[in-house]
């Protein structure tokens, strides 16, 4: 696949430089993106005592000699526990292309890619490293008004998710009607990841996984128009090596505007394979110049293929009702809030020896201020009063942009993390500054340091306390055969060229 | 009598010696000379004569300003076309004057150059209210009709010797004063050589983006003088300010209002925002050399883009994708769906490593949305020491906050499965809950809406796993 993947990289390449010296009218458009981070993380170490070696310690519990609490099986003759675990320093190196090019002789047809590769530097892997070079996009599109087609590696995303898929796709639609039809089949990649289910890569703990890549295939209608979009996906993904269904799903989405500022959108998933609804959400949304507000509802069930065992421990979704607003009571000022209720449907497995909460809040609040001229500086605050942990804090930070081309950004937060499944009170604090420098319109610069100090609440010898500095940078490329829209996504207003005067 | 004169000429020496430092270079002090001169033509002979000099010599001025007798002057008359755009021909007043006033050139001149009851020799350029007096315009200069610029005014390529820095100190008419005048008002008037008066092409072409294809533009003719007259903002038409303008304007486009379009925006203005370029694009004219620059467009955050949309993205974008594709490229999607490793933040806020517990915990979000969590999760876990090595039971029992967890986990385990799994094989989970006929303990973990029938047609494969080969029968 790697071999591939890049001979097919330097196909469009050479595509390209032939396509320039023959005159053909190409145009391009694409991103190289090289970003860095150094972090460490300290996890925990299984250690284990003689269980002759422990003793109670000022809790009741049973520590081993040097404070740790521990656990003793019963009939094993040792006493376990987890110590602080060594530094782990990461330095992944990442750099992502993305190319567009079209005018190659044919109108409509269109090449695109999508690639990505990833070192790393640390003394560990980092998550997301793996493999090194990682090919999410690598198609050839043909599109007509009323026709469209795609093949080779691409993602397909919908109310289902993102999938990938190595296939063809194909759109039917109406401009004057607002009316779209697309199927699409091929075989499918591992859910948000570059390769096949079979890898390695996605699988670190050795679990159950089809020998062989899914195939995957669904359909998509839709129907747009000024006052309600709809959308109807279907996706079925087929576990070759057994024939089996692999998933099942059809997911419904839309958003009505019933009233000038007022909009409804919504969907709902609904598992085929076992019959019953996933995730959802429904949100009346009213926005004005000063104000806006939005009330809803949300449920949320994870998925897993049919192909884990996990279906079979039936999770249970939750439901709770959303609410947001921001106001901007002078122009510069923004005051937002928003503030959530969830509760678990029942689980169905009693146990009156742990007792889990099973509703929690999430609430937040905050304020932005940008009067004053180039500076920026927000405050918020939230907490999450979640099942299993609780996590609040304090978010601020001050933006500066001396220049169009420079802007620098100071911020600092603090976080107090209880987990309530194991003893460990966390808190956070952090402060770091990040400069963006824009040497050229499609040339930016991008540096950033971050302090972090970390303290580790516990009642025996595993509270520890650390702190690190973090470093980022990138340098963001962007190339094209016509400047106008080829750049990022610039700040507001609209307004003429910049002829002023009063017409005389 | 002749040493009158004398005294006289003595006399009037001496009261311009104060006045030395008055002496003019770009013009000549008419008062300060009144009682030398009895006729403006002594001076002036072209302004009765056709083909006589309109201006004196320099050495009529070194008559007297010899040196001597008077400070030398520095006079040189101007050669070629005045710096004027009148149109205005001094013979042919002087004719229609001297009709009405007689063959006298002190009347004649100073009705056009004296305010009516002025001292002798109390000149100026020629007082517009007299024009327009003449030429039976009632209104002061600048509140005349549009129309009648071209009364007294030549367009302004007829007048080459306009400097750009006397263009730029004109002032505009009352008319251009009237709000809807730039947006829109100007146009209704600019059918006539009016216009011309102080515009030329390059100035049209200065905002309009469709000046190559207007006529009414192209009929005038070009002048880059014409770019000294600086152009006020112009405020965006009434029309965008609509609430569903960003959704409409694309219908808008496609319909009778798309000349107006084309007025202010180029494709490029559309392509600031729309990455996906509609084929309607193609009703609006390429920026490009000869062309404005047009309406420049800068993206905003739309009002429906709320403090939470990030999170609530989901329903509109699977709506309605191609609304999306407005602004944003597939790249874009990618960039957030498919996180970079080497990138922090994005998505998630500032250090989400120390924060992501509570949002996995409680399933704020759905990690799978975006991250292969079998990956993503126990890639890091494992290397943290965060993951489950061995039977359950065997080790230390990390969730130590519980006391017998083990015996009571099934409900956090139903409520945040996915967080289980990020340390969890299902080797673990099969140790107990596995059928004893395959090695388990055979604790049962199907719970509210568990279909066994209906998975069991669908993927028997996942039945064996913890039943082996005796899959039992749901009653």
């Amino acid at each position: 696949m790697k071999g591939s993947s890049l001979r097919l990289l330097g196909a469009g390449a050479i595509l390209l430089s032939t396509a320039r010296i023959a005159g053909a009218q190409v145009g391009y458009r694409g991103t190289i993106d090289a970003r860095m981070q150094t972090l460490a993380f300290r996890g925990w170490a299984l250690d284990s005592v003689l269980a002759s070696q422990v003793a109670p310690g000022v809790g009741g519990g049973l520590v081993s000699p040097d404070g740790y609490a521990v656990d003793c099986p019963s009939g094993s003759g040792r006493c376990y526990f987890y110590r602080p675990g060594p530094r782990q320093n990461v330095a992944p190196l990442g750099s992502t292309v993305d190319l567009t090019m079209w005018g190659l002789g044919i109108s409509g047809l269109s090449l695109h890619g999508n690639a990505r590769v990833l070192l790393n530097a640390g003394s560990v892997d980092w998550v997301g490293t793996d493999p090194t070079f990682q090919l999410w996009e690598a198609y050839a599109e043909y599109a007509q008004p009323a026709f469209a087609a795609r093949l080779g590696r691409q993602l397909f995303t919908s109310r289902l998710g993102v999938a990938g898929l190595d296939g063809a796709l194909a759109t039917i639609r109406s401009s004057s009607r607002g009316l779209s039809a697309t199927v699409y089949g091929g075989f499918g990649l591992a859910r948000n990841a570059p390769v096949p289910i079979t890898s390695d890569v996605v699988n670190p703990l050795g679990e159950f996984r089809p020998p062989e890549r899914n195939s995957i295939f669904g359909a998509m209608g839709a129907w747009s128009s000024g006052a309600a979009d709809v959308r109807v996906d279907w996706q079925r993904e087929v576990d070759r090596a057994a024939n089996k269904l692999a998933s099942d799903r059809l997911a419904a989405s839309a958003t009505l505007r019933p009233a000038e500022r007022w909009s409804l959108t919504g969907g709902a998933e609904y598992n085929l394979a076992e019959g019953v609804w996933g995730s959802a959400d429904a949100s009346l949304r009213y926005t004005a110049p000063w104000i806006g507000a939005s009330a809803g509802y949300r449920r949320y069930r994870p998925f897993f293929d049919l192909w884990s065992i996990w279906v079979a421990f039936s999770p249970v979704p939750y439901n709770s009702v959303v609410g947001s607003a921001n106001l901007t009571p002078v122009r510069g000022l923004q005051l937002r809030g928003r503030v959530e209720y969830y509760a678990f449907e029942a689980a169905d497995a009693p146990s009156g020896l742990v007792e889990v909460e099973s509703d929690g809040t999430r609430w937040s609040a905050g304020a932005t201020l940008t009067r004053l001229r180039n500076w920026a500086l927000d405050v918020g605050y939230s907490i999450d009063n979640g099942v299993g942990a609780r996590g609040g804090g304090w978010d601020a930070s001050v933006g500066w942009t001396p220049t169009t081309r420079l802007s620098l950004r100071g911020y600092g937060a603090t976080l107090d993390r209880p987990l309530e499944l194991r003893f460990d009170d966390t808190d956070v604090r952090w402060a770091g500054l990040d400069a963006e420098l824009r040497l050229q319109r499609d040339l930016s610069f991008g540096l950033g340091g971050m302090y972090v100090y970390e303290n580790h609440h516990r009642p025996d010898a595993s509270a520890f306390d650390w702190d690190q500095v973090r470093i980022t940078a990138h340098v963001t490329y962007v190339l094209g055969s016509s400047g106008a829209d080829r750049l990022g996504l610039p700040k507001a207003v609209e307004r003429m060229p910049s002829v002023v005067g009063t017409g005389r | 009598m002749k040493w009158s004169g004398r005294w006289l000429l003595g006399g009037l020496m001496l009261a311009a010696v104060p006045l030395a430092a008055r002496v003019i270079i770009e013009g000549f002090d008419h008062p300060q000379h009144q009682s030398l001169f009895v006729s403006c033509t002594t001076c002036h002979q072209g302004a009765a004569t056709a083909g006589a000099a309109l201006w004196p010599k320099p050495a009529d001025c070194a008559t007297c300003h010899d040196g001597t007798v008077q400070k030398r002057v520095d006079w040189t008359p101007r050669t070629g076309p005045p710096p004027s755009n009148l149109r205005f021909d001094h013979g042919t007043h002087a004719n229609a004057v001297r009709k009405r006033a007689g063959a006298d050139s002190t009347l004649d001149c100073a009705a056009c150059h004296s305010a009516r009851g002025a001292p002798w020799m109390t000149v100026s350029r020629a007082v517009v209210q007299n024009c327009l007096a003449c030429h039976g315009i009632a209104a002061s200069h600048l509140d005349a009709p549009d129309s009648a610029c071209a009364t007294c005014h030549v367009p302004l390529w007829q007048a080459p010797a306009v400097p750009e820095a006397r263009l730029a100190s004109w002032s505009a008419p009352a008319s251009h004063q009237a709000p809807d005048f730039a947006a829109g008002g100007h146009g209704k008037l600019a059918k006539g050589e009016s216009c011309a008066t102080c515009h030329a092409r390059d100035y049209c072409a200065t905002c309009h983006v469709n000046a190559p294809e207007e006529p009414t533009i192209q009929a005038l003719a070009a002048d880059r003088r014409s770019l000294a007259i600086r152009v006020g903002t112009i405020a965006e038409p009434a029309s965008h300010r609509r609430p569903d303008f960003l959704k409409r304007h694309g219908k808008d486009l496609g319909g009778k209002a798309a000349v107006s379009c084309t007025v202010c925006h180029t494709q490029e203005s559309c392509s600031a925002c729309h990455l996906a370029p509609p084929s309607r694009l193609q009703l609006l004219p390429v920026a490009g050399p000869g062309r404005a620059a047009g309406a420049r467009i800068e993206r905003y955050r739309p009002a429906s883009h709320g403090i939470d949309f990030s999170d609530a993205h989901k329903a509109p974008a699977s709506a309605d994708p191609q609304t999306c594709a407005g602004c944003h490229t597939r790249e874009q999607c990618i960039e957030c769906h498919r996180p970079n490793a080497a990138a922090q933040g994005g998505y998630h806020p500032r250090d989400f490593l120390s924060r992501h517990p509570v949002a996995a915990y409680s399933q704020e979000v759905s990690c799978g949305s975006c991250h292969n969590t079998s990956q993503f999760c126990q890639t890091c876990h494992q290397q943290s020491g965060i993951v489950a090595t061995a039977t359950l039971g065997s080790k230390a029992n990390y969730h130590d906050a519980k006391n017998s967890f083990l015996l009571g986990h099934g409900q956090a385990a139903r409520q945040s499965l996915e967080s289980c799994v990020s340390c969890h094989a299902e080797r673990d989970c099969l140790t107990c809950h596995a059928a004893p006929a395959v090695g388990g303990r055979g604790f049962d973990p199907h719970g509210p809406g568990f279909d066994a029938n209906r998975l069991r047609s669908k993927n028997s494969q996942m039945c064996t796993a913890c039943h082996g080969n005796v899959i039992p029968t749901a009653p």
